[in-house]
């Protein structure tokens, strides 16, 4: 096709225009970028400060950077007994089975449902979109009867397993992955005589990997930072998120701030590196279809 | 015959072991609670004797008829998050992902920062956020600079305070829709844009007539996901405030019940939650309805 003249002045008045555009846009976005970097510019600078200087001026910039409050958080961010490395460590155990048991359970409830025929499936399916779309809020009494009767409460692993529903959101990310993936290497594989696990273990699991690591990701932030669990369920086994919640107060009685805004830094600094690191796979992989039925 | 049989036992074996652990944990922490929960909000107990009754739920409508009950705040301030989400929130995401799509200069950089409100733990952010917005932080410097006297304490005063929360809730929500945002946008095939750019169509056609009907599925779940949490605002609220200034939420009362009540309330607190649920389900499944047939489902 021949473009007229008149065409393409159009057309370079429009990209003009969108270069204009895309600068505004660029100020603004700066703008908005300024106010969520500036706080943990202003928390890391805090973090190193001297509690007494910060007492009589919380903005100035540290006249002395005091690394030694990475050291002696150690010693004072204690919650209910418990120290900061072990609130790590019950950080770490957390975000790991959780994470584990929601991406397992999601990803054989979403392949299972996504790519086989059976009686069920899809009532199945009208599950997941149920208990994901309709949250039952009052459900938090009973359940918290039911952990306690049951002894749940203060077991890190027990706890944990609250994570394992293969019907949220999860499901639904992971329902839409297995479903565009075709099915024709796993056929290949049936005729050659590969039973349903190993179909689902060496051909579809490999193809999925994207995909898993990137709900993986996401569902591990999500796990890290839940104090609403640990909160109610952990108040003897804090995670960093929780044990924060409750160091605050200590802080603030003792005026220790610097203190406290290490112990942010300490509960943040993992994950943004993890975010940072897996960005593109991350963006890639996390696409959220319709929900149908 | 026979082999077909094998392999349908086969199959049923797989599909048992597989699903076993998610249809377990949907009995036990879906099914099994939310029964229990049915039958505590009807559960009564006088003198030693166990008996049903509405009692909860005759209370609840009493204390909702009532304008300055508590349970008519929490339900005032409960439902402003859903439009500050939805009508706010929501758009504002499409268009920076959008402009995040036509790649601004510096895209690959404002990617990371939109998203570190959602890295960051929430306890942590607030914590920041009430630091900065404090008459003695930086907020409060820069209303003594403006000469704004007395500075407003905006999560110290009741006028204040639910609103600071709200404009805070919006301001970090970006992150997750963004990246949900951008994977659907990547996968809008460029010879439409091509084809639609030699038409000499702006930006804004572009953006409405092309873009977002291309990723409608995705907007449209975030919406009914937005509609279906309107009663389930704790977070940011019980860590702003807890629930003081006026600014207290459903779920955060039912939440403080279970972590500070003695086990007699959890009856009415549930009624409560139950109450809301079942009000929510038409409402949930009506816009679901509506916006499936507003917007077909795109395929590609």
């Amino acid at each position: 096709m021949k473009l007229s003249h008149e065409k393409i002045r159009e057309k370079r008045r429009i990209s003009t225009k969108h270069k204009i555009v895309l600068w505004v846009v660029f100020a603004l976005f700066l703008i908005y970028a300024f106010t969520i970097i500036y706080p943990f510019v202003w928390a890391t600078l805090t973090s190193l400060r001297d509690r007494d200087s910060f007492g009589l001026n919380p903005l100035a910039f540290p006249d002395k950077f005091m690394w030694s409050n990475y050291v002696r958080i150690f010693d004072l961010f204690i919650v209910n007994g418990v120290g900061l490395g072990n609130m790590f460590f019950n950080s770490i155990v957390y975000t790991a089975l959780g994470t584990l048991f929601s991406t397992v359970s999601s990803t054989v409830a979403a392949y299972c449902i996504g790519k086989y025929k059976f009686h069920g499936k899809n009532l199945l399916y009208s599950i997941a979109i149920f208990t994901m779309i309709i949250p039952v809020v009052g459900a938090m009494p009973a359940t918290y009867q039911l952990l306690t009767r049951i002894n749940f409460k203060d077991n890190l692993v027990l706890i944990s397993l609250l994570w394992g529903s293969g019907f949220g959101f999860n499901f639904l990310l992971l329902f839409g992955f297995f479903k565009s993936i075709s099915w024709s290497y796993a056929e290949a594989a049936h005729v050659d005589g590969a039973g349903h696990f190993r179909v689902f273990w060496s051909v579809m699991l490999p193809q999925a990997k994207p995909a898993l690591i990137a709900v993986a990701i996401i569902t591990s932030i999500g796990v890290w930072n839940d104090y609403l669990t640990p909160f109610l369920y952990l108040e003897n086994m804090p995670t960093l998120s929780y044990g924060l919640y409750e160091f605050e107060i200590t802080a603030r009685m003792e005026r220790e701030y610097p203190l406290l805004f290490a112990g942010i830094m300490i509960s943040t600094l993992p994950l943004l590196i993890i975010f940072i690191a897996f960005q593109k796979t991350i963006i890639e992989n996390t696409v959220a279809g319709g929900l149908k039925g | 015959m026979l082999a077909k049989t094998k392999n349908k036992v086969y199959k049923t074996i797989f599909l048992g072991l597989m699903l076993a652990f998610p249809i377990a944990h949907f009995l036990v922490f879906w099914l099994y609670v939310n029964f229990d929960a049915l039958l505590l909000a009807f559960k009564q107990e006088m003198n030693g004797e166990l008996f049903y009754s509405l009692n909860n739920f005759k209370r609840l409508f009493t204390e909702l008829s009532i304008r300055d009950s508590n349970i008519f705040l929490y339900l005032r301030n409960t439902l402003l998050f859903f439009p500050a989400g939805t009508f706010i929130g929501l758009p504002l995401s499409i268009l920076f992902s959008y402009f995040l799509y036509k790649k601004v200069p510096g895209s690959k950089f404002f990617r990371v920062v939109f998203f570190m409100p959602s890295i960051i733990s929430a306890v942590a952010l607030t914590m920041l956020f009430r630091y900065v917005v404090t008459t003695t932080g930086p907020l409060g410097k820069l209303q003594e600079i403006l000469r704004i006297s007395p500075a407003i304490d905006f999560l110290g005063d009741e006028k204040y305070a639910i609103w600071t929360i709200l404009f805070y809730s919006v301001w970090v929500s970006f992150g997750y829709n963004i990246v949900l945002l951008s994977s659907a946008m990547g996968r809008i095939p460029t010879e439409i844009f091509e084809a639609g750019e030699i038409d000499g169509v702006g930006m804004r056609t572009e953006f409405f007539r092309f873009v977002v009907p291309m990723i409608w599925p995705t907007i449209s779940t975030l919406i009914i996901l937005g509609v279906a949490n309107m009663f389930n605002v704790i977070g940011p609220v019980l860590l702003m405030t807890g629930g003081t200034k006026d600014t207290g939420t459903l779920a955060l009362y039912i939440y403080n019940q279970v972590k500070y009540a003695n086990e007699n309330v959890y009856g009415y607190a549930t009624a409560v939650g139950l109450f809301f649920t079942v009000i929510l389900l038409p409402v949930v499944y009506g816009v679901k309805y509506l916006l499936e047939k507003v917007g077909q489902d795109v395929q590609y």
